[in-house]
Parts: C-alpha cells; sequence; structure tokens
C-alpha cells in the first residue's frame, strides 16, 4: 500500500514562510556603533552651506530684533501660537535672553533636526534623527527657554553654550526598575529638543541633583555614569531633554564619553 | 497676558500611554514594516513614521494596532527610502540567516511583487486578515482584492514551483 504525500499548499508555504522570517526580526535597543557621516551625505551637505549662511543670517538679524523687543516688553515666556521654525536653520549660532533670572549671558546654537544617529554613555543615550516631516511644536528658542526656566542645570559659574537639536530620544538605562530587574525606560523614542553641552570642564560642574523634573518617579535605576565634581574627569557632556510637543523638561543625563 | 505652560502640555497620562503602546505594538510594528519593504531600513523609517502619527492622534485612535497597520501599508506603497539613510546601521535586524531557505526564498519573492500584491499577501498570510479587513486597510473594494491576490498568489507559483 502506498500513501500519497500531499505537498502543502503555496498558501500553506507562505504563511510558514513569512511567520518564520518574521520571528527573526527583533529590534535592537542599543545600536553599537552608528557611522558618523557617508560621502553622499557629506557632498549634499557641501551643497547647502550657503542656503545655510542665508538662513543664519537672516535669523541672526531677525533674533536679535527679537531679543531687544523681549527686553522691552514684560509679557515673556513661550508663545504657543508662534509656528515652528523648519530644521532648515541649523548652525545658527544665537544670543537668546530668555527670561529667566539664572543667567544672562546664556548662549545656543541651533542646529535643528539631527540627520545622523548619536549615542552616548556606551549607547544607552541614542538619538536618532526624527521622521522627515515631523514638526516640532515648539521653536529651538522656545526649547532653550523651557530649559533655562525648569531645568536643573549644574553650573558653578558661566552656563556653557547649548548645542539644540531635534531627535527621536531614548535613555535605556534610566528609569523604574520592573520586577523583573529590566528597566522601564522614562524617555523612550521620544520627539524631543535635546539641549547638549559638550567638553564642560569638571570645576563647572557643582552638582547634578537628580534627574530633572521627572527625577524620583517610582523606583529609578541610576544612569551608569554619573556626573560630579568629584570624578576626576576633565571635561563632560551633559545632556537636558525638552518634549517637542509640549515643552516639558523631561529629564537631565550627564556622561564622561561624548 | 503670561503664558501657561499647563494649557500648552497634553495630559500628563499621555507619554505613559503611548510608552506602553510603543512597548506593546513596536517589534509587531518592526516585523509587518519589513514584510511589507523587505527593507529593514526603510521598515525602521516607516515604523518610526507610523508610530509619530500614532502619537499625534492617539486621543482619537481607538486600535492603535489597526492605525500603525493601515499607516504602514500605506507608507510602504508611496516611500521609497532616502537615499542619504542608506548608510545608517539598523536597530530592526533580520537574521535571515538562521531561516530556512525554503521560507527566505520564498519571502523574497513577495518582497518583490507589486507594492498592493505583496501587501494583500501579508496582510493575508501573515497578518491574517480577511477579504473585508484588507480591503480596509488597502482603501479599496474587496473585488480589488481578490484580483490583487489572485494575481500575486499565480505569480508565487510560477516563481516558486515552476
Amino acid at each position: 500500500m502506498t500513501h500519497n504525500i500531499v505537498p502543502p499548499s503555496i498558501e500553506e508555504q507562505l504563511r510558514a514562510a513569512l511567520v518564520e522570517v518574521a520571528d527573526f526580526i527583533t529590534v535592537d535597543p542599543t545600536p553599537a556603533a552608528w557611522p558618523n557621516g557617508d560621502f553622499s551625505r557629506t557632498r549634499a551637505r557641501t551643497g547647502r552651506v550657503l542656503a545655510l549662511a542665508v538662513v543664519a543670517l537672516v535669523l541672526a538679524v531677525g533674533v536679535g530684533v527679537g531679543a531687544r523687543l523681549t527686553t522691552s516688553r514684560t509679557e515673556p515666556r513661550l508663545r504657543a501660537s508662534e509656528p515652528a521654525r523648519t530644521s532648515t536653520t541649523r548652525s545658527t549660532t544665537t544670543s537668546a535672553t530668555p527670561p529667566s533670572t539664572k543667567s544672562s549671558s546664556v548662549r545656543f546654537v541651533d542646529e535643528g533636526a539631527l540627520t545622523v544617529p548619536r549615542t552616548y554613555r556606551t549607547g544607552a543615550i541614542s538619538l536618532l534623527p526624527p521622521p522627515s516631516g515631523a514638526q516640532p511644536a515648539l521653536t529651538a528658542l522656545d526649547a532653550f527657554r523651557q530649559l533655562t526656566d525648569h531645568a536643573t542645570l549644574p553650573w558653578k559659574g558661566a552656563a556653557p553654550t547649548a548645542h539644540l537639536v531635534l531627535a527621536l530620544a531614548t535613555i535605556s538605562d534610566f528609569g523604574p526598575t520592573n520586577t523583573n530587574s529590566t528597566v522601564t525606560p522614562f524617555i523612550d523614542h521620544r520627539f524631543a529638543w535635546v539641549a547638549i553641552y559638550t567638553h564642560v570642564p569638571s570645576a563647572n560642574i557643582d552638582d547634578l541633583g537628580g534627574a530633572g523634573p521627572t527625577g524620583g518617579v517610582g523606583l529609578v535605576t541610576p544612569a551608569s555614569t554619573e556626573v560630579s565634581s568629584t570624578a576626576g574627569q576633565s571635561d563632560y557632556t551633559f545632556l537636558v531633554f525638552i518634549d517637542a510637543q509640549s515643552g516639558a523638561v523631561l529629564d537631565s543625563q550627564g556622561t564622561t564619553a561624548s | 497676558m503670561d503664558f501657561d505652560p499647563a494649557s500648552f502640555m497634553p495630559p500628563r497620562s499621555q507619554p505613559t500611554d503611548f510608552d506602553e503602546m510603543y512597548r506593546d505594538h513596536s517589534l509587531w510594528a518592526a516585523r509587518l514594516g519589513f514584510l511589507l519593504t523587505g527593507d529593514s531600513g526603510l521598515a525602521e523609517e516607516l515604523v518610526q513614521e507610523a508610530f509619530l502619527g500614532l502619537f499625534r492622534h492617539a486621543h482619537r485612535v481607538d486600535n492603535p494596532r489597526a492605525y500603525l497597520r493601515t499607516t504602514l501599508v500605506h507608507m510602504a506603497q508611496r516611500n521609497r527610502r532616502r537615499e542619504e539613510r542608506r548608510s545608517m546601521a539598523h536597530r530592526i535586524v533580520a537574521r535571515r540567516d538562521l531561516v530556512s531557505d525554503g521560507a527566505n526564498e520564498l519571502v523574497d519573492v513577495v518582497v518583490k511583487l507589486p507594492a498592493k500584491q505583496r501587501a494583500v499577501i501579508v496582510l493575508r498570510y501573515y497578518e491574517g486578515l480577511n477579504e473585508s479587513e484588507i480591503a480596509n486597510s488597502l482603501g479599496c473594494a474587496q473585488g480589488t482584492v481578490k484580483s490583487l491576490a489572485s494575481r500575486a498568489i499565480d505569480r508565487l507559483r510560477k516563481e516558486i514551483l515552476g
């Protein structure tokens, strides 16, 4: 007696193949190394230099006028109705005059939307380029004002220059600890303005004093590298995260690795 | 009048809800995105965009998974990956070296199908949707889904079985 083995139908094969391939697709939570640039982008960037210079000039004039108007009014703060500026105005050094009394000479550089992923603290902090067309509700200036008004900043002396980038931010090693010892990040692919202070000398750092406004929520796993004035390092990178839609200061993190 | 930041902020619960949604659906979305595009980098971009859309519209989305599915299907049909991001390392990792040859071969053929046919096949045989649900996701008539599925199966049969 012979048995006829019926081969699986094309539909059954399809179902099995799609499920098998899908089962081997994972999402890597901590990309080991991101390329810092590529040739095609370098060429494209070169072509934009002139346009950016023009935009920078226009902005510098505009912000100068705006700063004068701001100091002449008693109505400071954010303007919710002000449309967010697009990301084409990166690398524009702006002297901001926020209403905060914490510092009268603070400065920031608006670098616009991130184009190349960056990682800090051996990948625990990752910044990804935001999706094309993503529009923040806050301009860089708005975000900087939120930062100076609401963030806990550790400077002993003059505030260093902040570089503001728009990114999808994740801090994978900082957040409430679950019962199985995993960490639920406070910030996970959050569309945020990230103020980056680089090469901050240790002499200028007083104390981080926790994790900013969101610190202390639940049981918190501390970041693997904390900034402190006794760390003996010559310089630090310090990051502050501001929600690009709500303006909330989400967190601040320090690291000795840039 | 002074600006009141509180009036400008979403409800306090929104980020938490969204984080939960992201945790619940991100792996599934990554897999669907990959099967719809065959490209982990493009899939990553589309998944990010889909979640960003979900974040913006979360207050009026009843079924996040259905929203993400429809968004991914539509974006996969009209988006081409940006050349400038082609060298980017990917967070979506497809370990196709661990997949059997037969399955890889079949999925390779699926990925080469025209976008709408590919979407119908993935939604039917991976997502397990019926014709009506597929028609809703694609925004077309059920008859169109039938026709697309039939042509796709014919093509797959020819490619695989000779």
